[in-house]
């Protein structure tokens, strides 16, 4: 059973010069305990995928349609309900009619209590996430403070300590300003945060892309550690291939806003079936065994606005056929996920 | 350094600073033209007895490096000196003066800040509306117009002009109160007071409010496009959370900064307003001193304005330092 | 003293003239005050002030000339700001001179108003170049000038109109006001300068001093594209204004120094002459200035040949970036020499300086800032083209950018020409700044972390161009990057930097599959592996982090990291040894730990 489901979900930015389509109809399953790798070039939509889970798209981005289909959402409206004035009277009649999995359909003040709650998010650029004037251990106790108020003050300190040594911070620098800490142990105060309250689920969106591999690899450490202790689901955005190597089980690649391969990580990375994910390892420059000559994937990424027709990878695809540019390939079911490819449709389909 | 070793340093920088401003205050007024020596040397007015004992308690005869000794003595005493004009000491005449100045500035002071956070908060969180436009607008013009010319616009409306149209309500153009007030009661002196009080406020706090107000908004909306907002949004924190937890504190920053500076402008324009309104400030007691060449009231009239500048810096930083971090832990 | 010390010196001689010129204005402009309240003669007041005003700024600016003016967005800054500021007087002297006559006194005013704006702008541009400054390491705090800027213009506002009211008590009234803040702000600003001055002259001292005695010989001019010679840069780390006057510490450490220095001078069993004390003494009171340096860089020397790119890798934070701009004389070195082809930089005029820029270019590590917002991709790539007077024929521009463009893999060109930057992607942003490196066909590019924004796939477009320039035309370049595969693939040669100093420096493959320092064997084994069977090494053997470069740790650098760290590493400073062939360490116990 996955815990979240997101069904052909489509995410468009309305720009002067016409639609971005950010994310178009991406569809993916992630279990309870799954650590999820979604990786891509830039500007394919990573992001926007996972600010689309959390309703945090900002003008002049709309989700177009779609499904976010969130095991845990009943829980959500009778355990938590909305909890300012102004929020209940709006929502009283909509509780009552509308008891849906499906986070879309979520007023704003719901998917409040699901943010921090029940998803968190780690962002881009852990440098400024934090507010300089805060200490980290209070905008910590923050997120306790909105989802438990019924939580003593002491008992959420508590709480924000053990999570912070479990993190691997030292309790006293609980009490420090974010500028007092270095740049690893503020990726890790914000993994923290995220963490806090327990979540089912957190997105970390390029956590460890700004640290040095020293502390490149401290960070990661702990973050396997932790999401092993608390059997969290989580979706990591990176486009290095190899952080997603050291920490996930399910690989998803992502091209052009649409998911072109999802499947078992290691199968994957032995065999990947799409010509894009071949390309990509391929790619990749290794520090480990002989030394490899670059590989070029060749040609340009996409417009997203004026996405090419068929397989939106055609135009750079070694493998092209001439259906790739008329016809878009469906999802096909390989071990665990699926390939959307030409080259493993079924015979008869191609004609 | 934690927030009391940050606030010991300030205060030894603010004594060390009012000292070189005193220093350079006594030294000024002693180089120009018609130093003080001279004029109680040909003052008539002055009765002769009075001027020994004040050329002797003041040791004007001595050489100035002395004299600069007595001015410090003497001012560690409380004493600013004599002012021959007035024919009273110069802390008595000051000391009439400045309650009227603490009120009219105190109050301008106090209603710019909130006013003018609040209001640049709220066109920030409502940037690109028509408010916004209007505030941006109205901003620009009140600003090309000199303050004095307002106070003398005001004058003219409120006080001339609506008595001649024959509107049954006015406001007093010149004074801080009625003559005789103080004989009446409690509450119709204060409402005496505050009437008098009405036009000059207005026009000293319309300048301010528009100016902070315009600094916050700036403040506020590039802080909200920074991460950290995002971060207390994905935490489920709703918008005026948001606002006022995360975003206002540190938009509020650099207008704290700029405090220091304000007090200046506000002092500025208090002597001008005070002029205008002949309000019986230390403003105007000053550019009455002055054009009468009454030394010792114009030194310490500047002692006190001096004082003030650096109290009022001296509480900005203190203030800044209690909210921002980063400033007193390094 | 050499004319390239004296070239030098004069930046900051300037730099200290203009802020006495700051400070001569503030007491000029006393003077002045009290002639318009004693004697009510104020015709010609404003037109001294805004000449006196305009010529410190003008010094100003001439002695920022060496960095400022070589930095194209700088030097745009300077010249709107100046031109503001002779608009500025231009207005002030009409204004004055139509206000003797009185049927033109309402124009005069109208024209003194618009003075003002004039100025209002004039300053916010001088403001803006100093923040600009500031980023290039010049500890210059812009606010002052804002705030003077904005101080002087209200308050001469203030002044004009009360004298058009002909009323003697408004205008000493004004006078009065604006006297206290407009000398005390003028005083900050000059004091500022000066004090800069005095740092950066400093700086220049110490150096110029270490370098004159150990300045190796060149050999082989023909081949080596760069060579760096103990290069140096300290970073003056200076708080507030305040503080700057005195930090508690200085004065702290400069009294328990003076206090043991006198005692010791009269005690009687004195074992030293009093000049060998003396001279402890100042070392002892130069050294609490040394520690509000950081040492972003320290004592690097390398040379890179013709067609080679050389790698620099090392945490953040470790001065790569830094080493990079000093080659690129964007930054001034505090220490330590620049040869470009043989060329010594420092003995370069200015427009040599300009002809060698040509051949040399960035591209920066942050296309977030690297790109000015307000000018359109056209703009920015065309910007060398058209600064150096290259190409002055608008369509030839054009069509040489969209080439570049097309080469970076921004297709269709015509699509992005007329963009901004914030209509970009970060990768696509990256490629607009690598098409403005490559645009003038450069002979030596520091390329900052090129692709650290860039996804794998562009990534790769990219670095092929740059091998391609290598090939083609020999270009050589400097590799800055914080992956080592990455430098693997790129590079000939590596340095592995830690904290301002290069730790091991050799040929790629060797030093990447025999690491010989202990940083750079836990650097290496630290890189993440695209393989999810090959896990990373379990246990890092590096603790913490990277301390500041303030504080920089006595003995060896790595000490208190280091695992194989013994008493002698507290004390002794490892000096680059040539372990193998071209294979540089400074550790000083490689022998024991590789088993050598
Ligand atoms: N506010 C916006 N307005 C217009 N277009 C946008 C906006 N935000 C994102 N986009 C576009 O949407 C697409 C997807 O962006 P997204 O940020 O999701 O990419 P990403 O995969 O996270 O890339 P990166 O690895 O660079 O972070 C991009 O092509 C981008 O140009
Ligand atoms: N303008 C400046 N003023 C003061 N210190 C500076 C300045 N610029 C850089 N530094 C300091 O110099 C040191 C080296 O900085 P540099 O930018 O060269 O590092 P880097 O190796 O490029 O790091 P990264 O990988 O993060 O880019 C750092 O400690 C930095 O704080
Ligand atoms: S569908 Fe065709 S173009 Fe697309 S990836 Fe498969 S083979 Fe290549
Ligand atoms: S000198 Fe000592 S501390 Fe430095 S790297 Fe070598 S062993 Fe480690
Ligand atoms: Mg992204
Ligand atoms: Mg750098």
């Amino acid at each position: 059973m996955a815990l979240l489901e997101v069904k052909n979900l489509k995410t468009y930015f309305h720009t002067r010069a016409g639609s971005v389509k950010a994310v178009d109809n991406v569809s993916f399953k992630l279990g309870k305990g799954e650590v999820l790798g979604l990786a891509g070039e830039s500007g394919c939509g990573k992001t926007t995928t996972c600010l689309s889970i959390m309703q945090m798209i900002d003008f002049p981005g709309e989700i177009m349609e779609g499904q976010i289909i969130y095991e845990n959402a009943f829980e959500v409206i009778t355990e938590n309900p909305s909890k300012s004035f102004r929020d209940r009277i709006f929502n009283r009649n909509v509780e009552n009619k509308k008891r849906t999995k499906n986070l879309l359909e979520f007023s704003e003040a719901e998917m409040r209590s699901i943010r921090g709650n029940h998803i968190s998010m780690v962002f881009q650029g852990a440098m400024n996430a934090l507010n300089p004037v805060h200490r980290v251990g209070n905008q910590i106790q923050e997120v306790l403070n909105i989802h438990e108020p019924e939580l003593e003050k002491d008992e959420a300190w508590d709480k924000v300590i053990d999570i912070l040594e479990t993190v691997g911070i030292d309790s006293v620098r609980a009490r420090d300003y974010p500028h007092q800490l270095s740049g690893g142990m503020k990726q890790r105060a914000l993994i923290a945060m995220a963490l806090v309250n327990n979540p089912d689920i957190v997105i970390a969106d390029e956590p460890v892309t700004a640290l040095d591999v020293i502390v490149q690899a401290q960070v990661l450490k702990a973050t396997k550690e932790l999401q092993r202790k608390f059997d969290l689901s989580m979706i990591m955005i990176t486009h290095d291939l190899s952080v997603i190597a050291e920490v996930c089980e399910t690989l998803a690649i992502m091209y052009a806003g649409k998911l072109v391969e999802y499947g078992d990580l290691r199968t994957l990375f032995k065999e990947p079936f799409h010509p894009y994910t071949q390309a990509l390892i391929n790619a990749f420059p290794s520090i480990a065994g002989p030394k490899k000559d670059l590989y070029d994937i060749g040609g340009f990424p996409p417009d997203l606005r004026n996405p090419p027709s068929g397989c939106r990878f055609h135009p750079r695809c070694s493998k092209a056929m001439p259906i790739c540019s008329k016809k878009e390939p469906s999802n096909t079911p390989i071990k665990n996920g699926y390939v959307a490819c030409w080259l493993y449709e079924e015979e008869e389909k191609r004609k | 350094m934690g927030l009391r070793g940050y606030i010991a340093k300030k205060l030894f920088f603010a004594a060390v600073a009012f000292f070189v401003a005193i220093t350079i205050v006594f030294f000024l007024y002693h180089v120009i033209p018609g130093n003080p020596a001279n004029i109680f040397a040909t003052d008539r007015t002055v009765n002769p007895d009075q001027r020994d004992a004040l050329l002797e308690r003041w040791g004007l005869n001595e050489p100035l490096w002395k004299q600069y000794g007595i001015f410090l003595r003497n001012l560690f005493q409380g004493d600013l000196g004599f002012s021959y004009l007035q024919k009273m000491p110069v802390t008595d005449v000051i000391g009439e003066s400045l309650p009227w100045t603490l009120l009219l500035l105190g109050t301008s002071f106090v209603l710019n800040a909130v006013i003018g956070i609040f209001l640049g908060a709220f066109v920030a969180w409502r940037r690109g509306s028509k408010l916004d436009t209007g505030f941006v607008l109205t901003y620009n013009f009140y600003n090309a117009i000199p303050l004095f010319f307002v106070g003398m616009l005001f004058i003219a409306l409120f006080s001339f002009y609506v008595r001649k149209w024959g509107w049954g309500f006015y406001f007093p153009a010149y004074g801080a109160q009625t003559a005789g007030s103080s004989e009446w009661g409690f509450f119709p002196r204060l409402v005496d007071i505050l009437w008098h009080l009405a036009l000059p406020l207005t026009v000293l706090t319309i300048a301010g409010i528009l100016g902070w107000s315009w600094f916050m908004r700036g403040n506020l909306i590039n802080i909200l496009t920074e991460d950290y907002i995002k971060t207390a949004r994905a935490k489920g924190l709703n918008e005026n959370q948001v606002l006022y937890k995360h975003a206002f504190r540190n938009a509020i920053l650099p207008v704290v900064t700029n405090i220091g500076m304000s007090i200046g402008g506000l002092i500025g324009g208090a002597v001008l307003i005070e002029t205008v309104f002949s309000y019986p400030g230390t403003g105007r007691m000053l550019y009455e001193a002055l054009i009468r060449h009454d030394y010792p009231l114009v030194q310490g009239a500047f002692i006190i304005i001096s004082g003030l500048t650096l109290l009022g810096l001296l509480i900005a930083e203190i203030i800044y330092g209690f909210i921002d971090p980063r400033i007193r832990t390094e | 003293m050499t004319s390239s010390e004296i070239s030098d010196y004069s930046s900051i001689r300037l730099m200290r003239m203009a802020g006495f010129s700051f400070l001569g204005l503030a007491i000029i402009f006393v003077v002045l005050e009290i002639i318009v309240v004693f004697f009510g003669e104020l015709s010609y007041l404003s037109i001294i002030t805004s000449l006196l005003l305009s010529l410190s700024v003008v010094i100003l600016v001439l002695s920022l000339r060496k960095v400022a003016l070589q930095t194209p967005s700088i030097r745009r800054n300077v010249i709107i700001a100046s031109s503001w500021l002779i608009g500025y007087i231009f207005l002030t002297i009409i204004s004055e001179t139509f206000f003797v006559f009185l049927i033109l006194q309402v124009a005069a005013f109208v024209i003194g108003l618009i003075s003002m704006l004039v100025r209002i702008i004039s300053f916010t541009q001088l403001n803006n170049t100093f923040k600009r400054l500031s980023k290039i390491g010049y500890n210059l705090d812009s606010q002052i000038f804002l705030l003077y800027g904005w101080f002087a213009v209200l308050s001469t506002v203030a002044l004009i109109v009360s004298v058009y009211t002909l009323n003697l008590t408004v205008i000493i009234a004004v006078v009065i006001t604006t006297v206290v803040g407009e000398i005390s702000l003028l005083f900050a600003v000059g004091y500022k300068l000066i004090q800069n001055s005095n740092a950066i002259k400093d700086i220049f001292e110490g150096v110029q001093k270490r370098f004159l005695d150990d300045r190796p010989e060149l050999e082989d001019h023909e081949n080596i594209v760069v060579e760096a010679v103990n290069l140096e840069k300290l970073f003056p780390v200076i708080s507030g204004f305040f503080e700057s006057i005195f930090s508690i510490e200085r004065i702290k450490n400069t009294g328990r120094a003076t206090a043991k220095y006198f005692s010791s001078i009269f005690s009687k069993e004195r074992t030293k002459t009093i000049k060998e004390l003396t001279r402890e003494y100042f070392g002892k009171v130069f050294e609490e200035r040394e520690k509000l340096f950081v040492h972003a860089v320290d004592d690097v020397s390398f040379r890179i040949h013709k067609r080679e790119t050389f790698g620099l890798v090392g945490e953040s934070g470790c001065g790569k970036s830094t080493t990079g701009l000093l080659l690129l004389y964007l930054l001034e070195s505090t220490g330590g020499k620049i040869f470009f082809k043989g060329l010594d930089s420092s003995e370069l005029s200015v427009r040599e300086l300009k002809e060698v820029r040509r051949y040399i270019q960035i591209i920066f590590q942050n296309p977030y800032e690297s790109l000015s917002p307000r000018f359109s991709i056209l703009d920015i790539i065309a910007e060398p083209l058209r600064l150096l007077n290259i190409e002055t024929d608008e369509a030839k521009i054009e069509e040489k950018v969209k080439e570049e463009l097309e080469s970076v893999g921004l297709i269709p060109a015509e699509d992005f020409i007329d963009r901004f930057p914030h209509e970009l992607s970060g990768g696509q942003r990256q490629r607009v700044g690598v098409a403005r490196a490559f645009i003038l066909d450069p002979e030596f590019i520091v390329a900052d972390e090129p692709v650290s924004m860039l996804d794998v796939s562009i990534r790769v477009g990219v670095l092929k161009i740059m091998r391609q320039l290598t090939l083609d035309r020999g270009t050589a370049f400097l590799f800055i990057t914080h992956d080592l595969a990455l430098a693997r693939v790129m590079c000939d040669r590596i340095a592995v930097m830690y904290l301002g100093r290069i730790v091991e420096q050799g040929p790629t493959e060797e030093l990447i599959q025999k690491p010989i320092h202990p940083y750079a064997k836990a650097l290496i084994a630290g890189v993440p592996k695209p393989d999810p069977d090959a896990k990373r090494t379990e246990e890092l053997p590096i603790i913490g982090e990277v301390p500041s470069g303030i504080d920089v740790p006595a003995g060896c650098r790595f000490n208190p990291r280091c695992p194989f760290a013994i008493d002698k590493c507290k004390i002794y400073d490892p000096k680059l040894e040539e372990v193998e062939e071209n294979h540089l360490v400074a550790c000083l116990r490689y022998k024991e730990i590789n088993d050598m």
